[in-house]
């Protein structure tokens, strides 16, 4: 490897772990968000429009200012979107269509989370006005976070398909499990809407607790994937470091090429 | 991935884990989830047993019945079609096929269920009972269309030509999956259809 190309990996790598540190932030954020705006644990779907309206009354601005820090931290899971997209395109090559999947149908989920911080962020403007409408500007927010498994489902289940079904040595394969796993736990969030009160109602364990733990374990471990990805070498380079080191006069010819197609220079130059 | 079998052929003991070990976190959320489920169905039953009970009934038993041979008997092909398999038995194809058609008659015959149902206006927000009974078959039904295409490509594997490393884990896997399925139903069909009784 010539040393511009050893400069830019570097960089590359340094760039991966920062979209992995911001993804373990947001997951620190959303947390701490979630606590201060008192969504932990989430208000009853079965509550009135008055018990709501009283609920967002009190302790009004420690809730907007949970709210501001959900709206950095659901923001900064595009962050684990592109790191994840460029872990996948490294095990997939061209065309990349997984890693495409991922990365948009993540983009569209992120749109989501947004949203959820920033319809709450309405229901807690004003909370003066008629309880009816603060419950379904509530309601509204919640739905936004909580039903909107289907997206990362997909997301989750595009992670898990590039990581089992090509062979590769980047990611080890219980990663792909976890992810299915992951939208395997989503998937009953979808059944919140049938239910006020018990397990799969939007503050019930299965719509709410298990999601929420599910998705900030999600976060952690593509956080940890990005960065362990970054920290090591694409395997066509491993392939040609080792046959370096076991012809080190040979020719460039004889070295083994990339099949990819990817332009990379680091992968066909000799060594000075 | 190496297969983890570590079959001890003379002492005849087996320690052998089915499918691929990650395989397993996957069933244990997935058995994690529907325990959840099934104590909640359990606690509002407990507060509501007239109304579980009434409603119920609506439900047609015989169909409940058959869809548990059903896939009972889609468990036996599958298990069948793993030792054959292993034994490299050329015409496994035939039992996955039978197992396939198991998994569809049972489709079949939830789809019936449901439209039958909807038809004499029972749905999800009728009362408590119904909401439990469409999220739990409808789940159950997810995970049913899952395996099903498991079961395609665990066929298709079974049928090639040349065996590749990884098939046999790709076939355990596969069936240990669906065997996870039958195992939900013969939870769920108790305690959604016995519950009148």
């Amino acid at each position: 490897m010539s040393i511009a190309s050893h400069q830019r990996a570097a960089a590359n790598a340094r760039f991966q772990t920062a979209l992995a540190v911001t993804g373990f932030l947001a997951v620190v954020l959303i947390f701490v968000g979630l606590l201060l705006a008192q969504y932990l644990p989430a208000p009853y779907a079965s509550w009135s429009p008055e018990r709501l309206d009283e609920f967002y009354d009190s302790h009004n601005d420690l809730r907007r200012l949970g709210i501001v820090m959900m709206l950095f931290g659901t923001t900064m899971f595009v962050a684990l979107v592109s790191g994840m997209k460029v872990v996948l395109a490294r095990i997939e090559g061209p065309p990349r269509t997984l890693a495409t999947l991922q990365a948009n149908i993540g983009a569209a989920g992120t749109v989501l989370l947004m949203l959820f911080a920033m319809i709450t962020a309405v229901a807690a403007y004003r909370p003066e006005r008629n309880p009816e409408i603060t419950q379904a500007l509530h309601d509204l927010g919640w739905y936004m976070a909580f039903i909107s498994a289907v997206p990362f489902i997909i997301q989750a289940l595009a992670i898990a398909v590039c990581v089992l079904g090509n062979k590769q040595t980047l990611l080890p394969r219980w990663f792909g499990y976890l992810n299915i796993s992951v939208a395997v736990l989503l998937l009953p969030g979808v059944s919140m809407l049938f239910f006020h009160s018990g397990p799969l109602s939007y503050h019930g364990i299965l719509t709410y607790w298990v999601p929420l733990f599910d998705f900030g374990i999600w976060m952690l471990a593509m956080a940890w994937a990005i960065w362990y990805a970054s920290r090591r070498p694409d395997p066509a380079d491993e392939a040609l470091a080792r046959a370096q080191r076991a012809h080190p006069l040979s020719l460039d010819d004889e070295l083994p090429r990339p099949t990819d197609g990817r332009s990379d220079d680091a992968r066909t130059e000799v060594p000075a | 991935m190496s297969s983890p079998d570590v079959t001890d052929e003379r002492s005849g003991t087996r320690t052998h884990v089915p499918g691929e070990a990650g395989l397993w976190i996957l069933i244990c959320a997935d058995l994690f989830v529907f325990t959840i489920l099934f104590a909640g169905f359990l606690v509002d039953r407990h507060d509501n047993p007239a109304m579980f009970s009434r409603s119920g009934q609506e439900l047609t038993l015989a169909i409940g019945v058959a869809n548990t041979l059903v896939l009972l008997t889609s468990s036996l092909l599958v298990a069948r079609f793993v030792q054959r398999h292993r034994a490299g038995d050329p015409a496994v194809g035939r039992l996955a096929l039978g197992a396939i058609g198991c998994g569809l008659l049972f489709l079949v015959l939830k789809v019936f269920e449901w439209t039958h149902l909807a038809s004499n206006d029972f749905g999800p927000v009728t009362d408590t009972f119904f909401s439990w009974y469409f999220v739990l078959t409808g789940l159950h039904l997810v995970h049913l269309l899952f395996g099903l295409t498991g079961l395609f490509v665990a066929r298709r594997v079974a049928l090639r030509r040349e065996r590749k490393e990884h098939d046999g884990l790709v076939v355990e896997g596969i069936a240990t999956y669906w065997h996870m399925v039958d195992l939900l139903w013969l939870v769920i069909f108790p305690l959604v259809y016995l519950t009148a009784v």
